[in-house]
């Protein structure tokens, strides 16, 4: 349940979209707003490379979990030298 | 006894007819009895009361979990420093500078209205490691005859879990001494050498960060960027 005012689960919430917004990067899919926003939630503070690769772990894109992809995912994402 | 897990060589069964024991029962027959209490005891009292009831020693250690300070109250009982040969020296639970593990491994004793948690040897003996003074070293000795622990490799772990007692002192501390006195117990009792880097910081910080999970990529760069 949430309360009026409780913004503590704010960061992870947005580092949620930011883990979003990788996966529509991995597949070619990002559009001028994913563009905009990822340069919002770079520079958020509050958005943390730790709380990234806790979404990318718990969202489901296209109804799938990442699983053992993340290797392979941080390399198609330009992170890991291939 | 050959068994490594530290509750099979230690049963923590309180001897209260000890000399320790006989103090902190008077203590405690004089205490309120309209609240409770909880003590923690450390110094060389639990070995008395759990390994071997000749145990020298000169005072009982204890603190107390709502840090309220007993010493008024020992002096009003003449059981105070100065007062008594054998005397209960009232401390702050910072005073026992010990492992996390601690609590999970003491044993929890109630006596009426007071609660006594009596902390395993080692845990005892790592307090012991920050001053290691003759008669500590020997307690160390003691132990290791009454019941074959800790080995080398027992108390190497102990230390590696309790690496942050090897952090350099507060500018306002004297020089911390758990990184001498480590490498000069293991000289003394296992004739050996010990490289407080390699074998306990090392192996500890690599523990950690696999406890902490991976090192996250920098994501945010790729945001910035994207």
């Amino acid at each position: 349940m949430r309360f009026p005012g409780d913004d503590t689960d704010r960061p992870w919430r947005k580092s949620r979209l930011a883990a979003r917004i990788l996966f529509r990067k991995e597949a070619g899919r990002m559009t001028a707003r994913d563009r905009r926003i990822a340069r919002v939630l770079a520079a958020d503070p509050e958005v943390t490379n730790r709380l990234i690769q806790q979404g990318i772990y718990s969202v489901r894109y296209h109804g799938r979990r990442i699983g053992d992809r993340k290797h392979e995912f941080d390399q198609n994402i330009g992170l890991v030298a291939r | 006894m050959s068994s490594t897990k530290t509750s099979d060589w230690w049963r923590g069964e309180p001897d209260w007819e000890t000399p320790a024991g006989q103090l902190l029962r008077r203590f405690f027959a004089a205490l309120p009895t309209d609240r409770t209490f909880h003590f923690v005891l450390y110094g060389s009292a639990p070995l008395q009361l759990t390994l071997n009831r000749a145990w020298t020693s000169a005072d009982v250690d204890f603190f107390s979990d709502d840090d309220e300070d007993y010493n008024e109250r020992i002096r009003l009982l003449g059981l105070a420093k100065g007062q008594a040969d054998f005397y209960l020296e009232p401390g702050f639970r910072l005073s026992f500078r010990t492992t996390s593990h601690m609590r999970a491994r003491a044993k929890t004793v109630q006596l009426g209205h007071v609660t006594v948690t009596i902390p395993h040897p080692l845990d005892i003996l790592i307090g012991k490691l920050d001053r290691l003074d003759p008669k500590d070293l020997l307690a160390f000795r003691r132990v290791m005859d009454l019941t074959g622990h800790p080995t080398r490799e027992e108390f190497l772990r102990e230390l590696q879990n309790a690496v942050d007692l090897f952090r350099p002192a507060f500018d306002e501390e004297s020089p911390n001494r758990y990184p001498e006195n480590a490498v000069r117990l293991w000289r003394e009792l296992w004739q050996a050498d010990l490289d407080v880097r390699r074998d306990i910081i090392a192996p500890a910080l690599a523990r950690r960060r696999v406890g902490y999970g991976e090192t996250p990529p920098d994501y945010k760069r790729v945001l910035r960027e994207s």
